[in-house]
């Protein structure tokens, strides 16, 4: 199953440079991809009818993902790419070496900081809930190429409008001929864009970690990675399975909103976080739980980037949970302030979150900036 | 068929709303999920009369999913009087077995393979005062599993179904039954979570024969 899974992401590049049929005699036919799934992954993924994955799509998702004119600015500084806040070797979070980030908000093209800290761009093609810290946009109706969408035109992102990023894309020579492989004409839309890049967006697949290869029979755990699965799974360990999943949850996250214990309840001012969305008072303070997976790669950590090493989450969940009245129900151990862990469960846990790396993923070629490792298109 | 919850006999009200268990202790509800499965019914001469098909035989209900609060089986019964409803609460364990669901919100379900894997039979999340004294609610996991802790209910009732009718039927859970019969449940006692507490279990086990009606 391994080598299906790497076949369906690796295979892109190569067939980048083809082009579609699209005389008027024959209909558009893109290469389209066959999506495969580890057999232990979910079988339902989010991919709308009329955006299915094509090799010509994914390809110009890639391209435009690591665009700075995709905002459809021109001056230098105010440039910028959905790789500058979504960086392949942090597993398309922003890292805290991230020259936008600062004070956990990044800094956006007009240079308004957003609410919160990305999310990693990881195995969203299996997302079936809520995108987004606080779940703004919920699935069916909420969508990828919408987030895109709203990502491109936020004040606080791109700042741009759907006529620069069309006007703007189309000048640039290499993108007519592109769209025309990817969606049959050579038209530059807002729309299209969005869906290039949910194409893309959709083919980050992570499922090649330490601990995929020990699902598949492929690699053993250590001793201490192993205690430390066992403390993620358990009530009286570290208790992470209920929101952050395991081998029954191999998206290592339910997508679940709730408030973790990060703060007491004086601290809930932010007007983003759940409650934001549905006005609920018992949703103030709530977050969308985050994938641990490439979690060693994605600092700073929650929603505000407070943490910047894995060692302080740890410690977090450990000692300092702050009791709120609706304190998600999972977080058993408010009453003792946190799980309790000693400093040899600290390093097995974190031990075992090493193992959710996948550095396969982290320097495949077929996700990184194409301007930089691809020939250049004629 | 029709999924409920209720305290007492009263719709159960989620998240705000406090109610009083037998053991004196004061919960509030978040959410709820479980699992029915293996329906039968039986009829007056003692036939069984089941589904063939395995989708017709496993339910997931949770209370933050409307969706999942309504089960219509795709296969006809026949037309007969039942005396009686056998179902299993939670999975039965020809099904509890790891990677029999891969996809959200029933994989959610699943038990730690360290605990000897399968899933959850039931979820019931929420929080809890010991005392009246008590201001502050801590949160609790009320939580089912194992592969052994699959209980067989029936709920004895006079189902006439007709050819070429559909019958519906109400399934209800109410919550404050899983604290009082034949066990008391203190949250004093067991805490906030009981996932590997092996009396807890066996007293939710027990306890589970009280608290789901069919009508």
């Amino acid at each position: 199953m391994k080598g299906k899974t790497k076949a369906l992401l690796l295979c892109l590049p190569l067939l980048s440079a083809s082009c579609a049929v699209t005389s008027p005699e024959k209909p558009f036919t893109p290469d389209y991809v066959e999506w495969t799934n580890p057999d232990y992954f979910p079988s339902a993924v989010n991919i709308p009818a009329d955006n299915r994955l094509s090799a010509q799509g994914v390809t110009l998702g890639r391209y435009l993902f690591y665009d700075g004119r995709i905002g459809g600015k021109r001056a230098a500084d105010s440039m910028i790419s959905c790789a500058s806040c979504h960086v392949q070797a942090h597993g398309f979070d922003a890292g805290t070496d991230n020259s936008r980030l600062k004070d956990g908000r990044m800094r956006g093209a007009a240079g308004i900081y957003t609410a919160h800290v990305p999310l990693p761009l990881v195995n969203l093609a299996y997302a079936t809930r809520g995108l987004g810290w606080n779940s703004a946009l919920v699935f069916p109706e909420g969508s990828i190429e919408k987030l895109i969408a709203n990502t491109l035109l936020d004040t606080a992102e791109f700042a741009s409008t759907m006529r620069d990023i069309e006007d703007r894309i189309a000048s640039i020579d290499i993108y007519p001929p592109m769209f025309e492989a990817a969606f049959g004409s050579g038209t530059v839309t807002f729309d299209r864009v969005c869906k290039a890049l949910g194409q893309f967006v959709r083919s980050l697949v992570s499922a090649d970690s330490k601990f995929d290869r020990y699902l598949r029979g492929e690699a053993r755990l250590s001793d201490e990675e192993m205690r430390g699965y066992v403390l993620f799974t358990t009530e009286e360990g570290a208790d992470c399975f209920h929101c952050h999943g395991g081998s029954g949850n191999v998206l290592f996250t339910t997508y679940e909103n709730l408030i973790n214990g990060l703060d007491p309840q004086q601290a809930f001012t932010d007007p983003h976080d759940r409650s934001g969305v549905t006005g609920k008072e018992s949703d103030r303070g709530a977050y969308r739980v985050p994938t641990l997976r490439n979690v060693a790669h994605t600092a700073p950590y929650m929603h505000d980037g407070r943490f910047a090493t894995l060692d302080e989450v740890i410690d977090q969940y450990s000692e300092n949970v702050r009791y709120s009245p609706y304190i998600s129900p999972l977080m058993h151990h408010v009453k003792d302030g946190g799980v309790q862990l000693t400093p040899a469960e600290k390093a097995a846990l974190k031990a075992f979150l090493l193992t959710l790396s996948d550095d396969d993923f982290l320097q495949d070629p077929a996700f990184s900036d194409p301007f930089v490792n691809d020939t250049p298109l004629p | 068929m029709q999924f409920g919850f209720s305290f007492e006999g009263a719709p159960l009200a989620f998240d705000t709303t406090t109610y009083r268990i037998a053991s004196g202790n004061r919960i509030r509800i978040a959410d709820i999920q479980y699992f029915v499965s293996d329906p039968v019914f039986v009829d007056r001469d003692g036939r069984r009369h089941g589904f063939s098909k395995e989708s017709n035989r496993i339910h997931y209900v949770d209370s933050d999913l409307p969706a999942t609060w309504k089960w219509e089986p795709d296969e006809d019964l026949d037309a007969a009087v039942y005396d009686y409803v056998e179902f299993v609460y939670g999975l039965d364990s020809a099904y509890n077995r790891s990677g029999k669901f891969l996809d959200a919100p029933e994989s959610l379900m699943f038990w730690p393979e360290s605990m000897g894997g399968g899933y959850h039979h039931l979820k019931i999340n929420g929080w809890y005062a010991e005392t009246d004294a008590d201001t502050v609610f801590y949160p609790f996991g009320f939580h089912a599993g194992n592969v052994s802790n699959a209980v067989p209910l029936r709920d004895t009732l006079r189902i006439f179904l007709v050819d070429g009718l559909v019958r519906n039927l109400e399934f209800d859970m109410d919550v404050a039954r899983w604290f009082k019969n034949p066990h008391v449940w203190d949250f004093g006692k067991f805490g906030g979570s009981v996932m590997q507490d092996e009396e807890a279990q066996r007293v939710i086990r027990e306890n589970a024969r009280d608290v789901f009606s069919i009508k």
